[in-house]
């Protein structure tokens, strides 16, 4: 699979926020297709109090991490000590199309890395950020600001709101290379009057999303011709098929990942990649 | 492993201003020595090792904490709990002593510091069962904090000379006559288990040496990747699923007593 000219190979990659740092990325060097990082604001942040992770239920993970990142200087600094067999896509949030701008050329100057995926998606933001580019239409803007400062390929990362199809087509007529979906679903995990998250609200992700990333995917894979990565409760071989079924040309992979060990994860990948492409 | 919350009924076993032992009673999952749970009050989710687990007459879970913090920390919260107040428990998670490294037929040199005496005691239980020969080394600050932890070993340090030998537990290798096919456990402050390490290195090889490695942690499924420690090579662990227990081949030469992770993911000098 590629993005405008970059080679994806597997079609498998980690979604942003699992792994999220250069030095646990590099296990997976060559295992995933691409390496995905956190998404990296251009300030420090510390994320939410804890807990901000919650099982529920086998298929059911809610999250609100609160965008926790070292911000954009010092993750390229790390990022500039790596080299990686496979691309390295840099995944940025902000407020503001100038402060995506300005992360793009802080990671231009020190670590460039292959691609960038533009996160305006994270449904449980600390500040303007995340979904609030989608909420506040700036979503062309922020594209269009990002391609000005680098010829990198642009992943728009989405979720799964109304009438996404429009929102890709406004990414790909700004400049977007491809459409990456779905962030988590927002949701409150409340029990006998207890929030089981600082935040209290949170996104889901986990088996429980599927439906909803696949039809995600489809209303995407209808409203543009540029390569849609599908993700959303990912497991199975069968659940890949069923993502490119929908329209996916590569998947991402989050929450399957949650209790594994790295030598696990490993060969859960080995494996998924045995069964669908051998 | 179970990611449920269990709800506790809470028992204060005893409590120094600094230190508190916690019993928690509810339907918990037993751990394997060295692994821990998240626990779960008003203020946060914080992790904490096993220090003693039954299932025997009641299913119940011992934890040792010690107070960090200003009043409204997690901990100092701990310290306000009353006999029966709730508190919510999730796990055990990550591997275990025996997980990093089992030499059933050698014997095994626990090797604790402080707060890293407890779930060195839950050990020696476990290898007091498989009758596997064991050295207990244990050091502290003073008698009093001995007392605490009700640890009784062969080999005892204080750093006042109230109890056993005046200094610090690495002193403690001079009394006893390990060799190169002996397994160690250790588990204690960063620097004391680096320097301890190091003592056992000159009996025998890095991978008989096993480490409980404490990081900051928010998640304990592998997600966060705030409590990564990076190894000798680039790549990173992440403590809470490849840990906290590892075999001190895995750790020499990397992160472990230099670097720590902030709660952003940066990674700083220790
Ligand atoms: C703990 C956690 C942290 C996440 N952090 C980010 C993030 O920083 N940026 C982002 O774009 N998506 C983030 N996501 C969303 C995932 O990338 C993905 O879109 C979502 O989890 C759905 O996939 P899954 O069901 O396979 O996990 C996060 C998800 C989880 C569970």
């Amino acid at each position: 699979m590629y993005i405008a000219g970059l080679e994806i190979n597997p079609p498998i990659m980690n979604a942003s926020g699992i792994f999220s740092y250069s030095d646990i990325l590099k296990n997976f060097d060559g295992v995933l297709g691409a390496l995905v990082g956190k998404s990296v604001s251009l300030k420090e942040k510390h994320g939410y109090e804890t807990p901000v992770i919650y099982r529920p239920a086998r298929d059911l993970l809610m999250n609100a991490m609160g965008l926790p990142n070292p911000g954009a200087e010092a993750y390229a600094t790390e990022l500039a000590e790596f080299s990686f067999s496979v691309p390295f896509i840099v995944s940025l949030v902000g407020e503001t199309p100038e402060e995506f701008a300005e992360c793009v050329d802080i990671f231009e100057r020190i670590a460039p890395p292959d691609a960038y995926e533009l996160n305006v998606s994270c449904p449980h933001p600390k500040g303007n950020e995340g979904i609030e580019m989608i909420y506040q239409n700036k979503v062309a803007d922020v594209t269009r600001a990002v391609k000005a400062h680098t010829h990198k390929p642009v992943i728009e990362k989405l979720s799964a709101v109304p009438q996404i199809g429009r929102i890709a087509y406004q990414a790909v007529e700004a400049g977007a290379d491809a459409i990456s979906a779905i962030n988590t679903v927002p949701g409150l995990s409340l029990r006998n009057g207890r929030y089981e998250l600082s935040n209290r609200a949170g996104g889901i992700s986990g088996p429980a999303i599927k439906p909803i990333g696949l039809k995600a995917v489809m209303e995407i894979r209808q409203a543009v011709g540029v390569p849609v990565i599908g993700m959303g409760g990912i497991e199975t071989a069968a659940d890949v098929r069923d993502y490119m079924h929908a329209g996916a040309d590569a998947v991402a992979l989050g929450t399957v990942f949650c209790g594994m060990d790295t030598e696990t994860a490993k060969q859960y990948l080995e494996n998924l990649r045995r069964e669908l492409y051998e | 492993m179970s990611d449920k919350r269990i709800p506790c009924s809470v028992q204060i076993l005893d409590r120094t201003d600094e230190l508190i032992r916690l019993r928690c009673r509810g339907d918990i999952e037993a751990p394997k020595p060295g692994q821990f749970y998240m626990l779960w009050n008003d203020v946060s989710e914080n992790p904490f090792s096993a220090a003693d687990f039954s299932s025997r007459y009641e299913t119940r879970l011992d934890i040792v904490a010690k107070r960090v913090g200003d009043d409204n920390s997690f901990t100092a919260h701990l310290f306000q709990l009353k006999d029966g107040d709730e508190i919510f428990v999730r796990g055990p998670y990550g591997k275990g002593f025996l997980d990093a490294r089992a030499r059933e037929n050698e014997t095994a040199y626990m090797i604790g510091g402080g707060c890293g005496i407890p779930p060195l005691m839950y050990l020696e239980l476990l290898l007091a069962l498989t009758r596997q020969p064991n050295v207990f080394m244990i050091g502290a600050r003073n008698k009093d904090e001995l007392n605490f932890y009700g640890a009784d070993a062969q080999h005892v340090s204080t750093e006042d000379g109230s109890a056993g030998r005046r200094g610090i537990v690495t002193d403690l290798f001079d009394d006893v006559t390990p060799d190169q096919d002996s397994i160690f456990y250790i588990c204690g402050p960063e620097k004391m288990m680096v320097a301890a390490a190091e003592r056992a290195e000159q009996y025998t090889d890095p991978s008989n040496i096993v480490l409980l490695v404490e990081r900051y942690m928010k998640c304990a499924v592998g997600l966060a990747g705030c409590c990564r420690i990076r190894g000798p090579e680039q790549n990173a662990y992440r403590v809470c699923v490849d840990g906290p227990a590892f075999t001190y081949d895995k750790l020499k030469g990397g992160d472990l007593g230099c670097y720590k992770i902030e709660p952003s993911g940066l990674r700083t000098k220790l």
